[in-house]
């Protein structure tokens, strides 16, 4: 019986274990119903090669894309023209309270994390990329020359949905953060 | 011993992949998936979403195995093996895999057609 239970509790041993994570010291700036301090720094940056996440905190394929971003592009391409802007939306039952809990999945210097508290990029966004489903885990890329006037963003060179395998997005691009590298790093060359 | 561990593989491996299969259905359904699974439990999860069938089936298997094995032992004739009784934790952790399996079914048909 003894054996049994500690065989039971095995998983959830685990499962505490990589739930545990070391306090972040990032923040994340809360946007106002213009998302100014987003489009602020997007156009500030202009010249650089600049990746947008649009991501939920509270939906397993935007954390996996957003984790992915920062491991896979954003470590890999050791560029200052490179800026990164992480907007966690109010999608899929996400709150500003479950931010604090993922925020530590983009620790690149360069990216910005924003909540966004509105809506403010979430709607034009959803219209944008015709996104059904609750949920958002889109990735777009911008080029050197793109700037953000008013309430809708430019036009990406390049996007990407974590979720195109789920019904009503299979036609959306799939999130392919190699391709998504090699496209930064051909607008870097 | 070696029967025991016989019985116990199938049932730890059928429950664990019908855990797993569970997750990789509720990786997305909002803050409840966060709560339960945590961060990089959600990651985790749905890193194997696109494999969810094939667990499922996996799992499916282990479960059938499983029971006959539990069955077979408790229902052996006299003479040909020593019956023995599967353990009241053995059998309970199997019902309650065969539970999660069905639910780990009902979650995966719910998100595919309601896009949870």
């Amino acid at each position: 019986m003894k054996k049994t239970l500690m065989l039971a509790l095995a998983p959830l041993t685990l499962m505490v274990g990589l739930e545990w994570r070391a306090p972040h010291d990032g923040g994340y700036v809360v946007l106002d119903r213009d998302a100014k301090p987003l489009t602020t720094a997007f156009n500030q940056d202009h010249g650089k090669v600049r990746l947008v996440m649009y991501v939920s905190p509270t939906c397993g394929g935007c954390l996996l894309g957003a984790r992915d971003m920062q491991q896979k592009v954003l470590e890999k391409i050791d560029d200052p023209n490179v800026a990164a802007y992480v907007i966690w939306a109010p999608k899929n039952g996400g709150h500003e309270e479950h931010v604090d809990r993922v925020i530590d999945l983009v620790t690149d210097a360069r990216a910005r994390q924003y909540w966004d508290e509105y809506a403010a990029v979430a709607g034009p966004y959803d219209r944008m990329f015709d996104l059904a489903g609750p949920c958002a885990g889109v990735f777009a890329l911008y080029g050197p020359d793109a700037k953000w006037d008013g309430e809708t963003s430019p036009e990406p060179l390049l996007w990407q949905d974590a979720h195109a395998d789920q019904r009503g997005r299979e036609d959306n691009p799939k999130f392919d953060p190699d391709a998504m590298a090699e496209q930064i790093r051909a607008l870097l060359s | 011993m070696e029967g025991r561990l016989l019985n116990l593989g199938p049932v730890f491996g059928s429950a664990g992949a019908a855990v797993a299969s569970t997750a990789a259905s509720i990786c997305c359904i909002g803050p409840i998936g966060i709560a339960l699974l945590g961060v990089n439990g959600a990651i985790l999860a749905a890193s194997i979403k696109p494999y969810g069938v094939y667990i499922l089936g996996a799992s499916l298997a282990l479960l059938a195995f499983a029971h006959w094995s539990v069955r077979r032992r408790n229902r052996s004739a006299e003479g040909t093996t020593c019956s023995v009784r599967a353990g009241r934790a053995t059998r309970l952790i199997l019902w309650i895999a065969t539970v999660m399996w069905f639910a780990a079914v009902a979650i995966q048909f719910a998100a595919d057609r309601y896009w949870l």
